[in-house]
C-alpha cells in the first residue's frame, strides 16, 4: 500500500457504521453491512479504514474493492492469458470473489452496479462457491466474503434481492453540528499535510481497538447463548414480521459478536436490544406509504 | 487578461496555485469559454480528461493481459493529479460518482444544476465571467497570446483553527451541510493569499451564491423569505417536514394532504413487443434491448473486421484452437495472426420510464387527491420492483411543472409526491405536453404516462384550456407507448375523467 489510509479511530461519529463494521470483523458469518446515506460522510474512508487496522493487528481478513466497471471476466476469475499465451496451457487465473475469500468485498455505489453484476454476486453469495464454466475453463473454488456496500439512496434504490444479502444495514447521515463538522475538516486537513504524523498520532489507539477484535474473535466460539436469548430473539423477529429466517440467525450472530466485543460472558437480552435495529431495518414489511422514519419508530417501540 | 471579479479571481489563483478543490466554469459566454480554454492549457499533458465514452474499467486498477502488469486506474493517478471534465453535465451517474471521489477537478457546464447530483459536491466553487461586452484589450490578448503572463503567486497565509469554524460557519448559513464541500472549501480557503475578510467573500460568491440560486423543486422561484427555511435537498437531514401553508405565496392553497392507506391501482395494460432502440437507454429492464461495449450481458463474438474493440479472451481462445496448423506449433510459441481476433457483443435490456402527471388544483377534492397520490404511490412501488425511471409532472397553479425529474430513487419521487399542497387552477395542457416533450428523449415504447386527475382543465396555452388539454393528451398518447388516465373521485376509477373522453381514442386507455 503506497497512498496513506485514514485510521480507524480518527474517523469522527458515524458510530454505527463503525459498530456495524465491528461486529462483522469480529463473526464474518453475520454477513455484511449495507450503509446507504448522504454523500461525502466518510462511508468509503471508515471502510478502508477497517481493511488497514485489521492488516496492523494480524487478523487474515483482506478488503478488497469491487469497481463499478469490473467485467465479470476480473469478478469471477477467467482464463489465465498470459499463461496460455508464453506457453499454451489453459490455467485459471482468480478473480477478486477468490481474493476476497475469506474477508470483505467491498462495493462502493452499490445502488449503481450493472445488474448483471448483481445477478452474478447473488449466484456466488449465496452458495459460497464460485463455479466458473466457460471460454473452455472449468473450476470452482470456494469464495465466502462479507459484503459490504455503499450508496446513496437518491441516486436509485437497491434490489430487494441483494439487500436481503446483507446481514446489517446502517443509515449514514450528515453530522448538522458544527463544531463536529469543524473538526472533521480539522482532521482530513491535518491529514492531508502530514499523513505519518497523523497516523502515529492514533497509532496507540488503533492498537488498543486492533487487540478488542482479536480477543472478541478469540472468545467468540466459546461465547453461550442461553435459550431465554434465543427465545427471545425468535420472538423479536416474528413481531416485528421479518421476511425470511436469515433474521434470525444474523441477529443471534450480531448479538454474540456484540458480547464478545463488550467482553461478557453470556449474550442476554441487551446485547439483542442494541443490535436489533441493525439487523431488522431492511427486513421487516413495509407499505408503500411508510418513509424510513416510520419504520424507525415501529423498531424503536418493539425492542423497547 | 479575462476581467474576473476579485472573489472570482482570488478562486482562479488558488486553483493555479494547486488547490486540490473542484472548480466549475459556469456560463456560455465566450469569456467562459476563453477562461476553460486557458487553465485547460496551462495544466498541460499532465491532467487527466474524462469524457462521457470514457471506459468505466480505466477508473480502476487493471492487470494488463499481455504482460500481467498492473495498470494504475484513473483514480489513482488522479490522486496526485487535476481531473478534467470537458462535458460534466454529460456524464451518467456511475461516472459522475468516480469522478466524484477525486480532490481537484476542473469541469465545464452551462450552470451547476446540469451537473449530475453525484458530482455536484465535488465541485467546490463556480466561476461564471460576467457575459458583458468584451473590451478590446481583451480582444487583442485573445488574437497576441502572451506566455507567461500569469500574476506571481503569494504564499497564501495558512488556515487557523478560527478561520476554519468561521468559515463552516458561512457554508451553514446557507444552509449547506456536506462534508465533502466543507472540506472542499477549507481547501480553497487555504490556497487564498488575501486578508481574511476577502478570502471569505471568495467563498461566499463562489461556493455559497450558486448553489443558493440553485432551486431544483420549487415552482416558485422567488419566494418572497426563503432565508429562513433552507432548501430541503441541501439542508441538513431532518425528518420530511410539510412545508407550512401559504408560505408558496398562494392564497388558495392547502397544505399537503396525506395518501389514502393502500388501495389496489389500475394497472397499466401489458407493454406491446419492445424492440431495439436508438435512444438514450435507461438501465433496468422491460425496456428495449441496447447494445453496449462493456457493460451487460455478453453474447456472441464475432470477428474483429465486424467492428468493436479486441476482446483479448476469445481472440486468445481462437488462435490457441488453431495453433496445430500453424508453422510455429513446435517451437511452442503461441502466434496470433490479425485474423484471429475477436470483438465481444454485450447487450443489457433498458428500462422504462414511468411518467406521473398529478393534478393537484383546487378542483381535487380533498379526498381526489389522497386517493390519487395513493394510486401514484403505488404505482411508484411498482416501477421500483421493474427497475423503472419514475418522474413527476406536477399540474397546479398557473403552469404545470417537473417536480421529479427521471430518477430511480423511489424516495425522490415518494416525498414531491407526500408534500405536494393542492390549490389553484389546472394546467393540463402544459403538463401533457412537458409529459411529451419528456417522453421524446427516450425510446417511445418505453414510455408509460399515468395521469391522476379529474380532467377539469382551466388553463392553457389557448381561450379554450379544455379543448387544449385533449389535443395535448391525443399528441401524448402518439408519442408514448402506454398512457392511463384515472380519475381518482370516482370509485375504483372507473367512470371516465370529464370531458376527456373524446381523447380515448387510439392507444391511451382510460379507467
Amino acid at each position: 500500500m503506497t497512498t496513506p489510509v485514514f485510521p480507524f479511530t480518527a474517523v469522527l461519529g458515524q458510530n454505527e457504521l463503525k459498530d456495524c463494521l465491528l461486529l462483522n470483523a469480529v463473526d464474518p458469518g453475520i454477513g455484511g453491512v449495507l450503509a446507504l446515506g448522504d454523500r461525502g460522510t466518510g462511508k468509503s474512508t471508515t471502510v478502508r479504514a477497517l481493511g488497514q487496522l485489521l492488516e496492523t493487528t494480524g487478523i487474515p481478513a483482506p478488503v478488497v474493492d469491487l469497481p463499478l466497471g469490473a467485467t465479470e471476466d476480473r469478478v469471477l476469475g477467467s482464463l489465465d492469458i498470459s499463461a496460455a499465451l508464453a506457453d499454451g496451457q489453459r490455467r485459471f487465473a482468480p478473480g477478486l470473489l477468490s481474493d476476497a475469500h475469506g474477508g470483505f468485498l467491498y462495493i462502493d455505489e452499490v445502488n449503481l452496479l450493472d445488474d448483471y453484476l448483481v445477478d452474478l454476486l447473488l449466484d456466488v453469495a449465496a452458495s459460497g462457491i464460485n463455479r466458473v464454466e466457460r471460454d473452455g475453463i472449468s473450476h470452482t473454488h470456494p469464495a465466502r466474503f462479507v459484503l459490504i456496500g455503499s450508496g446513496n439512496p437518491e441516486e436509485g434504490e437497491l434490489r430487494p434481492q441483494l439487500e436481503d444479502r446483507f446481514g446489517l444495514a446502517t443509515t449514514v447521515t450528515t453530522i448538522a453540528d458544527l463544531s463536529q463538522r469543524t473538526e472533521i475538516v480539522r482532521r482530513r486537513l491535518a491529514f492531508d499535510a502530514d499523513p505519518e504524523g497523523f497516523t502515529a498520532d492514533y497509532a496507540a489507539a488503533e492498537a488498543e481497538l486492533g487487540e478488542r477484535i482479536a480477543a472478541a474473535r478469540r472468545r467468540l466460539e466459546q461465547l453461550a447463548v442461553p435459550d431465554a436469548t434465543l427465545e427471545h430473539i425468535v420472538r423479536l423477529c416474528i413481531d416485528a414480521g421479518a421476511v425470511g429466517h436469515r433474521a434470525e440467525i444474523v441477529l443471534m450472530r450480531a448479538a454474540r459478536a456484540y458480547a464478545a466485543l463488550e467482553s461478557a460472558h453470556a449474550v442476554t437480552e441487551n446485547d439483542v436490544s442494541a443490535v436489533a435495529r441493525l439487523t431488522l431495518r431492511h427486513r421487516v414489511p413495509r407499505e408503500s406509504y411508510e418513509t424510513n422514519d416510520d419504520i424507525e419508530r415501529r423498531l424503536t417501540r418493539l425492542v423497547a | 487578461m479575462i476581467t474576473l471579479t476579485t472573489g472570482q479571481r482570488d478562486v482562479v489563483q488558488a486553483w493555479r496555485r494547486g488547490g486540490r478543490f473542484g472548480l466549475l466554469i459556469a456560463g456560455s459566454s465566450w469569456r467562459a469559454d476563453a477562461l476553460w480554454a486557458q487553465l485547460v492549457a496551462e495544466l498541460g499533458p499532465a491532467a487527466i480528461a474524462v469524457s462521457p465514452a470514457t471506459g468505466l474499467d480505466a477508473f480502476t486498477a487493471r492487470a494488463d493481459p499481455w504482460t500481467g502488469s498492473v495498470v494504475p486506474g484513473i483514480l489513482t493517478r488522479a490522486a496526485s493529479q487535476t481531473l478534467v471534465l470537458g462535458h460534466a453535465a454529460g456524464l451518467d451517474s456511475a461516472r459522475a460518482a468516480l469522478a466524484a471521489s477525486c480532490s481537484r477537478i476542473l469541469a465545464r457546464a452551462h450552470q451547476l444544476s446540469d451537473i449530475p447530483a453525484p458530482l455536484q459536491p465535488a465541485l467546490t466553487a463556480l466561476v461564471e465571467p460576467a457575459p458583458e461586452r468584451s473590451s478590446s484589450a481583451e480582444l487583442n490578448a485573445q488574437l497576441h497570446p502572451r506566455s507567461g503572463t500569469a500574476a506571481p503567486l503569494h504564499v497564501p497565509d495558512p488556515l487557523t483553527a478560527a478561520d476554519l469554524s468561521g468559515l463552516i460557519g458561512i457554508l451553514n448559513r446557507y444552509g449547506l451541510a456536506d462534508h465533502g464541500l466543507d472540506l472542499g472549501a477549507a481547501r480553497l480557503a487555504q490556497q487564498i493569499a488575501a486578508p481574511e475578510a476577502r478570502r471569505r467573500d471568495a467563498i461566499e460568491e463562489t461556493v455559497c451564491l450558486p448553489r443558493r440560486r440553485q432551486d431544483p423543486a420549487s415552482p416558485q422561484p422567488e419566494e418572497p423569505n426563503d432565508a429562513e427555511r433552507p432548501n430541503p435537498r441541501e439542508s441538513e437531514p431532518s425528518p420530511p417536514q410539510d412545508p407550512s401553508p401559504g408560505a408558496n405565496g398562494d392564497a388558495s392553497e392547502t397544505p399537503p394532504e396525506p395518501p389514502e392507506p393502500p388501495e389496489t391501482a389500475p394497472a397499466i395494460p401489458k407493454p406491446p413487443r419492445s424492440r431495439t432502440s436508438t435512444r438514450t437507454p435507461l438501465p433496468g429492464r422491460g425496456g428495449p434491448t441496447t447494445e453496449d461495449q462493456s457493460r451487460g450481458r455478453r453474447r456472441r463474438t464475432v470477428p474483429l473486421c465486424a467492428g468493436g474493440s479486441p476482446d483479448v479472451l476469445a481472440s486468445v481462445l481462437i488462435a490457441l484452437s488453431r495453433q496445430p496448423l500453424r508453422s510455429s506449433a513446435a517451437t511452442g510459441r503461441v502466434r496470433i495472426l490479425p485474423e484471429d481476433l475477436r470483438s465481444r457483443r454485450r447487450a443489457h435490456p433498458s428500462g422504462r420510464l414511468l411518467i406521473l402527471v398529478v393534478d393537484a388544483s383546487g378542483s381535487m377534492a380533498h379526498r381526489s387527491i389522497r386517493r390519487a397520490k395513493s394510486i401514484a404511490l403505488r404505482h411508484v412501488e411498482t416501477a421500483y420492483r421493474d427497475r423503472a425511471h419514475v418522474a413527476v409532472v406536477i399540474a397546479r397553479g398557473h403552469t404545470a411543472y417537473l417536480a421529479v425529474p427521471p430518477t430511480r430513487s423511489i424516495r425522490q419521487a415518494d416525498h414531491a409526491l407526500r408534500s405536494l399542497p393542492t390549490g389553484g387552477g389546472t394546467p393540463l395542457a402544459g403538463a401533457f405536453e412537458l409529459a411529451s416533450r419528456l417522453a421524446q428523449r427516450h425510446d417511445a415504447a418505453g414510455v408509460d404516462v399515468v395521469a391522476l386527475t379529474d380532467g377539469r382543465a382551466n388553463i392553457g396555452p389557448g381561450d379554450d384550456p379544455q379543448r387544449d388539454a385533449e389535443r395535448a393528451l391525443r399528441q401524448l398518447t402518439a408519442r408514448v407507448g402506454r398512457v392511463l388516465v384515472v380519475h381518482p373521485g370516482s370509485i375504483r376509477g372507473r367512470s371516465h375523467p370529464s370531458g376527456l373522453t373524446s381523447s380515448s381514442a387510439g392507444r391511451a386507455h382510460q379507467r
